[in-house]
């Protein structure tokens, strides 16, 4: 089996009031005038990627995995609530903006991948599932390298939307974004994939994680929808907290994943996601030198 | 070598009828105006091809359609419960539920989630299916436009290859909805004819579909009619809302198809264009088509002008077209085409066309720059 590594790391958390002139300002000019019609959601896409693009790895080989929970609910709830009102006249980029499809776009244009890009979303596990899905992409070689990524905004008071079950009345989740570069090449890798574990049940998943050997850099993470007194968790193993991971949803897993492997520099990551029908997987992570980008 | 996949237990409702039977008759005996249906959008009529139980009269029919398909395809491939369990799902949509809480905010002021959610997602959808029919551990969304169930289709032959999942079950899915009738509203896209590649071609018309089928390494029933070879995916970042004219990444997408499937441009017995009716795309496709395959170009249909532009169920939609065509033992002529462009080096079937054995090329172009090929081969 192929040695995954990850070449690149990066995320980017917002307040829900940071608008869309304040995420303009932080984008270099140039990719400012690129993204000017792109939506709030886009933006914050675009934030861990804008400042760093020339430590990307990419070719025309090259693939984009673009994952989302929820998508840009704001720019949907925008176009109905026109509707409601008598406005049946849209803009071209309000209705543009209602897919996932079009800031996967917009990325894809930002880094200039002309090769495969997918847009997708698999609940608590979509950015595990765009992981997993660029792993195989790579193995194949169907992509020379893989930008992987997952962005969530959080939508309040919707009337038209409902926030899961675990986003109370007091919680506010922050917006935000991750991104990762995976290759096959472990020159001046941040970290290696060990690999990608399926689980039907959460017991399976636990015997497993009972099965492996930890020291004391040994860290785990778990999806919002999964309590840690839930899960039997091993001797060894500590839960990986991180103050920017107040993300919502998929992508507070991101967000986690990405700054483990930005800031720590030894350690292993038992990265736990949980699908629909208490279904399991667990990346396995491991830091290979110390850097911060 | 990598594992066969062969494409099995379709199941369709879309403009031409919701049975098997009578979509195959309507192919061979066409009568394109009594599908089309006005829809009232302040004071002007857009046309829409509707499926026999249609989302636009009913706010049930969404999920009963949706349901209906996949109970189909699940029956007709006679799976036990462990094998359920194995079978991963993979649902391409543009708009994938938003048909559901459109009406219920427009008529009701109320908000709606498919039985069962947690909270409003994209990933809904296969979710519900997996929660509904006790399939297994891999329910994945594809938002990439007018490919998505085409990249679907792909997503779910790698998974198997891959050793993740046993089969896939795919699903297009388009239900009414006014955001996307409108929105397209205003990109100018829309039209009252769909003329796929003819001189005259001014844009599209818009559909509703839900398809479904499974794909397996090996299927129960003996009807192995098609089989899917392979598939690549291509981004164009010219523009968000259609391709180069000059064709280049929709025609990469191809020859990285016909690579992935190991199989050369002169074996193609057919090509299934994707085949807007929009002067650009179009323009795009003819152009990528024609670098592929040189001046000696297979027969090329289109079947929009029979269905409608079903958007992310498109793929699966007109495959399930395809194989009912090839089943028949004829590639259908592309409704809608009379004059020819002298600007397109492609001129489509005027006629129907009896059809040979072996590999059919099909296109998918979607918003977002997403170009998809894929070879089926026609075992029959």
């Amino acid at each position: 089996m192929m040695t995954i590594y990850i070449q690149f790391s990066n995320f980017f958390v917002c307040e829900k009031s940071t608008d869309l002139t304040a995420l303009k300002n932080e984008l270099p000019a140039t990719v400012r005038k690129s993204l000017r019609k792109s939506s709030r959601f886009s933006l914050i896409a675009a934030q861990p990627l804008a400042n760093n693009l020339s430590q990307l790895y990419r070719d025309e080989m090259s693939g984009l995995y673009f994952a989302s929970e929820r998508g840009p609910l704001a720019n949907t709830e925008a176009c109905l609530q026109d509707f409601k009102q008598g406005t049946w006249q849209l803009m071209p980029f309000s209705f543009l903006n209602v897919g996932i499809n079009s800031a996967c776009f917009d990325i894809a244009q930002l880094v200039n991948i002309n090769g495969k890009s997918l847009a997708l979303s698999d609940a608590d596990q979509s950015f595990a599932t765009a992981l997993k899905i660029a792993c195989n992409d790579l193995r194949s070689k169907t992509v020379s390298s893989a930008l992987v990524g997952t962005v969530d905004e959080h939508l309040d008071q919707s009337v038209i939307f409902t926030a899961p079950s675990h986003i109370h009345e007091h919680s506010h989740p922050n917006d935000g974004a991750a991104w990762v570069n995976l290759t096959l090449n472990p020159d001046a890798a941040l970290a290696k994939l060990d690999g990608i574990y399926h689980f039907p049940t959460l017991q399976q998943a636990e015997t497993w994680l009972r099965q492996q050997t930890y020291d004391e850099n040994c860290f785990f993470t778990l999806p919002h929808s999964l309590k840690v007194e839930s899960l039997a968790v091993p001797d060894g193993l500590t839960e990986y907290r991180h103050p920017a991971a107040k993300t919502c949803f998929t992508t507070a897993q991101g967000v986690k994943l990405a700054a483990f492997v930005k800031e720590i520099s030894n350690g292993h990551l038992f990265h736990i996601t949980k699908g629909a029908q208490g279904t399991m997987t667990i990346i396995k992570i491991s830091a290979l030198l110390s850097t911060s980008q | 070598m990598a594992d066969r996949i062969f494409i099995t237990s379709p199941a369709l409702s879309c403009a031409l009828g919701d049975h098997l039977d009578t979509i195959q008759h309507a192919l061979q005996h066409p009568n394109i105006s009594a599908r089309i249906r006005e829809v009232l959008v302040e004071k002007q009529t857009l046309p829409y091809y509707a499926a026999p139980d249609s989302s636009l009269d009913s706010e049930t029919a969404f999920l009963s359609q949706l349901e209906r398909v996949v109970t189909q395809t699940l029956n007709s491939a006679n799976l036990n419960k462990t094998e359920r369990a194995t079978t991963g799902v993979f649902v391409g949509s543009t708009s994938m539920d938003i048909s559901l809480r459109e009406q219920a905010f427009l008529r009701h002021s109320t908000k709606t989630e498919l039985p069962g959610s947690d909270g409003s997602n994209i990933g809904n959808i296969p979710a519900y299916l997996a929660r509904l029919f006790c399939l297994g551990h891999m329910h994945i969304s594809i938002s990439t436009a007018c490919t998505a169930s085409s990249i679907a289709l792909i997503e779910g032959m790698n998974m198997i290859r891959a050793g993740v999942i046993e089969r896939a079950l795919i699903v297009g899915v388009e239900g009414f909805n006014y955001l996307t009738l409108c929105g397209f509203d205003s990109l100018l896209l829309l039209s009252t004819v769909l003329k796929p590649f003819d001189k005259h071609r001014e844009g599209l018309i818009l559909g509703e579909a839900y398809a479904s089928l499974l794909l397996e390494k090996e299927p129960k029933k003996a009807n192995k009619s098609l089989e899917l070879l392979g598939g690549a995916v291509a981004t164009d970042t010219e523009s968000i809302s259609g391709n180069n004219t000059g064709g280049e990444i929709p025609a990469r997408a191809m020859a990285q198809a016909l690579h992935a499937s190991q199989i050369s441009a002169a074996e193609i017995k057919a090509i299934k264009a994707h085949g807007t009716g929009s002067v650009a795309n179009d323009l795009s496709e003819a152009q990528a088509i024609s670098q592929v395959f040189g001046p000696t170009l297979p027969p090329i249909t289109a079947f929009k002008p029979y269905v409608g532009h079903t958007l992310g169920a498109s793929g699966v939609t007109e495959l399930i077209l395809l194989s009912l065509a090839l089943e028949a033992g004829f590639i259908p002529k592309t409704f809608g085409f009379q004059t020819k462009d002298p600007a397109l080096k492609v001129t489509p079937t005027t006629h129907a066309a009896p059809c040979e054995p072996g590999a059919v090329l099909l296109n998918a172009f979607g918003f977002g720059g997403s170009c998809c090929s894929y070879v089926v081969s026609n075992l029959k």
